[in-house]
């Protein structure tokens, strides 16, 4: 116990003056009789002729020290150690990413962070308010803030962990805007730290607590899923898995593949902390199903992250058209034996070919530009007219990094490659960068207006990019990336969890027509603008989407290497937006300390009431 | 006159001092002596003794009765009426008020029946004496001694007593008094009585003491001695002390009874006419 008043102490001094008013007689009135002769039979014994009176036992005395006593110790305001430290006011931030199913808990971490919230509710003061907090994929209010302890415990005993990643930055910050409101608030922060994440907020003078949960990193996990065409063929298809472990010591991992429930391959790795295994499974001939990917590993605290989904289906036709391109792009676009290419002039553009093509790559601009919203494609030119403006062109610009994950960039090597002239970028037009350069982007990318868009700042032909073997992968990733929407490649089929799902529908489509069944029911889907989004990929599985009777198919897998690595952090790292350094944490876990002033004082009162009782009983006897 | 109002003084003119004995002074008066003497009235008859006045054998039963008996006579003497007020610092103001308008009352109705009247302030001694008189021109000079009595000094009846100077023939004592003292009336009583006095007293109480208008914590202090004591008092202690005191004022008239002496209660309460005209008539003290 400590006082954090202890100043208030200083009121037992009046203790001295209450007990010297016992020893000293009392003030009596004199009144001058002819004789105090009748008066003695009813005569007190003092002594008179001193000051001070023999010390009687006084029920009366006792309880006014006892009440002094409860109140000097009231005013020190002494405070008892706490796991936690309310103030006023609570909000209660818990963790619901997919880390926090990790079974170190009770039985798992957030049924331990359920378990101290519940004692933390137990300990707070009946009056103060409290606000409940879900950081999972997003961060969510549960209950803002409230004195009915009913409610929030409702709340607590619904949480769930998710599968997905969860921001703790980002509901720590939502936490903090809404506790400035509140005075004396504090944040009590249930969480396994929420993997490396800084908190780019500062907490100003709002004492952020952490509570750690969990106590052990031990996990191995699926961390990469993926499905490509085989090198060899193009009808062929082969799964990449990656196998990572987070604990102290390597393990031996045994990966089984199954394919709509018969097993196509099983393979067992050894992984070693920092050292993923990659694991390449070949799928049968025109494989057409779904994938499911098993994970055995020993010690293992994590099942979610022991399993994921892939769908794959055979490979479809691509329409791409090839307008003013030139034959060594054209020869190059049509190595993929799944391109239905078709090139025409600039002058024999029409808009209405647009319709029959799932992409178009244009090497030469036709005048005018047709409108290209919702439209996928590709400008192999620097010329004037797409979406993004040109400034001054630079000369001789040197490649200095690119995208390596794009996937319009995946095995393509910059490394290099001379561009003889590029053209400054005034205005990227809502495309972000993909290979940067002295002079700014070389290559752009991104979506836009509902379509997908590259976009070059160089003119090929004045590089010796054509010549290079980039200059092919670079066309197929382009193109396989482009009509990835409307083609329904297996790539944008392999969802993580919380994860939207996106493809382009016919524009007729109406909601109604569409049905999405998920692992565990029906699942919303929103069909705007000719395209459909589903958005509640929290649960891992296989959805199935029938569109108006088109069937098809996709995934979702809880893969995530921040969620996968289980060891709990000893404090959260707040770091100003400004100065990424992390900043001092205040978020130690140790106790923090409970006042006990209002017992204190309620029982001062009941003292209070039994002194003036006793003084009245007194009387009246 | 300030001590009694014209009007009592006239009303009182009228009344004589009642006895429940004869008067017997060395001066004849207007009071009837038990002493056979030599006045006109006739008292009653006794045998005859060698050396007995002739003149006073009734020879009317000699003629009848055939034997000697002599006339007894009422000898018509003087009486001594002594007033003695205790001026004790216990005798309050107002009690003392009340005792000097009795007494007052009282030595006129004496003086204008020609007894001879004594006066004596007593407290631990014999404070102040005024010499017995008699007759109406000695009214203005007993008033005045009596209005300069003040309250102080302790109480010491026995003491004050003794020093009283005997009075020629046995005489009327009118004591006035609260008997707040430690000895008790009877003491003093006895020694007046001793004397051949016939003793009255007036027990002089306030309202004020029966039931003191006091509440809360008090510091008692006695007038006399300057005593002080430490009481609490509250409804029941005053309850008690009423009870208490009101048994003290009994045992001073049954003190008084089994002596003999004449009792009568003044309270400071009750105006002076209403004492001398009403009870003090009533219990036969004046007539």
């Amino acid at each position: 116990m400590t006082l954090l008043a202890p100043l208030g102490l200083a009121l037992g001094a009046l203790a001295a003056p209450i007990a010297a008013m016992y020893f000293l007689k009392i003030r009596r009135h004199r009144v001058v009789v002819p004789s105090t002769l009748p008066w003695r039979a009813f005569q007190r014994s003092e002594r008179l002729s001193t000051p001070f009176q023999r010390f009687r036992n006084n029920l009366l005395l006792w309880l006014q020290l006892a009440l002094l006593a409860l109140l000097a110790l009231a005013l020190a305001r002494p405070a008892f150690d706490a796991d936690v430290a309310p103030g006023h006011a609570v909000v209660l931030v818990i963790d619901t990413s997919a880390s926090m199913g990790a079974r170190d808990g009770a039985p798992t971490r957030l049924d331990a962070a359920i378990a101290e919230a519940d004692d933390l509710l137990d300990r707070l003061g009946a009056a103060d308010p409290v606000m409940l907090v879900a950081a999972g994929p997003h961060t969510e209010v549960l209950v803002p803030f409230t004195t009915d302890r009913a409610t929030t415990r409702a709340a607590l005993t619904k949480l769930r962990p998710t599968a997905a990643e969860g921001s703790l930055a980002e509901a720590l910050d939502l936490a903090l805007s809404l506790a400035r409101a509140q005075p004396g608030v504090e944040i009590v922060t249930l969480s396994d730290g929420g993997n490396d994440e800084t908190i780019a907020v500062d907490p100003g003078d709002i004492p952020v607590r952490y509570v750690k949960i969990g106590t052990s990193g031990e996990n191995t996990a699926l961390t990469g899923l993926d499905v490509r065409r085989a090198p060899a063929n193009d009808d062929d298809r082969q799964l990449f898995v990656t196998v990572d472990t987070f604990g102290a010591a390597p393990v031996k991992a045994s990966v089984t593949v199954d394919l709509d429930g018969v097993t196509v391959g099983v393979q067992a790795a050894d992984v070693a902390p920092g050292k993923p295994a990659a694991l390449v499974f070949d799928l049968p001939s025109a494989a057409n199903g779904v994938l499911h990917v098993a994970l055995e590993a020993p010690g293992d605290l994590l099942p979610s992250d022991d399993e994921a989904w892939a769908a794959v289906s055979p490979a479809e036709e691509k329409r791409i058209l090839l307008v003013g391109v030139d034959g060594l792009t054209a020869r190059a676009v049509r190595s993929d034996a799944r391109v239905v290419a078709q090139a025409i002039s600039p002058q024999g553009f029409r808009p209405e070919m647009l319709d029959q093509a799932d992409a178009v790559l244009f090497g030469a601009l036709p005048s005018p530009m047709p409108p290209l919203d919702g439209r996928s494609y590709a400008i192999l030119t620097a010329k004037d007219g797409g979406p993004v403006k040109f400034g001054a062109p630079a000369a001789a610009p040197e490649v200095l990094g690119w995208r390596r994950t794009h996937p319009t960039q995946r095995f393509v090597e910059w490394d290099g490659v001379s561009v003889a002239r590029a053209r400054a970028v005034a205005d990227q037009g809502g495309l972000v960068a993909v290979v940067e350069a002295t002079s700014g982007p070389l290559v752009l990318a991104g979506e836009r207006a509902g379509g997908r868009v590259v976009q070059l700042a160089f003119e090929p032909l004045e590089s010796d990019l054509p010549l290079r073997v980039a200059w092919p992968v670079f066309l197929l990733d382009t193109v396989g990336w482009l009509a990835e929407q409307a083609a329904d490649l297996d790539a944008g089929r392999i969802l993580v969890a919380g994860q939207p799902f996106v493809r382009r529908v016919p524009a007729e489509l109406t909601a109604a027509q569409v049905t999405v069944t998920g692992p565990a029911g029906p699942v919303a889907a929103d069909v705007a603008e000719g395209a459909l989004r589903v958005h509640d990929t929290m649960t891992p599985g296989v959805y199935r989407v029938d569109l108006g009777g088109q069937k098809t198919s996709f995934t979702v897998s809880a893969i995530s290497p921040r969620e996968s690595r289980l060891l709990p952090r000893e404090a959260l790292a707040f770091g100003q937006a400004a100065a990424p350094t992390v900043a001092a944490a205040r978020t130690d876990a140790g106790v923090g300390q409970r006042e006990a002033w209002p017992w204190l004082a309620a029982l001062g009162l009941v003292v209070l009431i039994v002194e003036w009782l006793a003084f009245h009983l007194r009387r009246v006897a | 006159m300030s001590l009694l109002p014209a009007e009592l003084l006239e009303r009182l003119s009228r009344l004589a001092l009642g006895s429940r004995h004869r008067a017997r002074g060395g001066h004849a008066g207007e009071r009837r002596s038990r002493m056979r003497g030599q006045s006109q009235e006739f008292l009653d008859h006794r045998g005859y003794v060698p050396g007995d006045d002739l003149r006073y054998l009734d020879w009317h039963l000699f003629a009848r009765l055939d034997g000697l008996w002599v006339k007894l006579f009422e000898d018509e003497q003087d009486r001594v009426v002594q007033l003695l007020i205790d001026t004790s610092a216990s005798m309050s103001r107002e009690k003392l008020d009340q005792a000097r308008r009795v007494a007052a009352a009282l030595g006129y109705v004496a003086l204008a029946r020609n007894d001879r009247v004594a006066y004596g302030g007593i407290t631990d001694k014999l404070d102040r004496y005024a010499p017995a008189r008699r007759g109406r021109d000695q009214l203005a000079g007993l008033f005045r001694v009596i209005e300069e009595a003040r309250p102080g000094g302790n109480t010491d009846l026995q003491r004050a007593v003794d020093q009283w100077p005997p009075q020629r023939g046995r005489g009327m004592v009118l004591l006035f008094s609260d008997f707040l003292h430690e000895e008790g009336p009877e003491a003093p009583l006895r020694r007046l009585l001793a004397r051949g006095n016939e003793v009255y007293v007036f027990h002089v109480v306030s309202p004020a003491e029966v039931r003191p208008p006091v509440d809360g914590d008090l510091l008692v202090v006695d007038a006399e001695t300057g005593e002080e004591l430490a009481v609490s008092a509250d409804a029941d202690v005053l309850d008690r002390y009423e009870a208490a005191f009101l048994g003290f004022l009994d045992e001073v008239q049954a003190t008084c009874d089994r002596l003999g002496v004449g009792y009568a209660r003044i309270s400071t309460q009750v105006p002076v006419e209403d004492l001398v005209l009403g009870d003090l008539r009533r219990l036969g003290f004046l007539t």
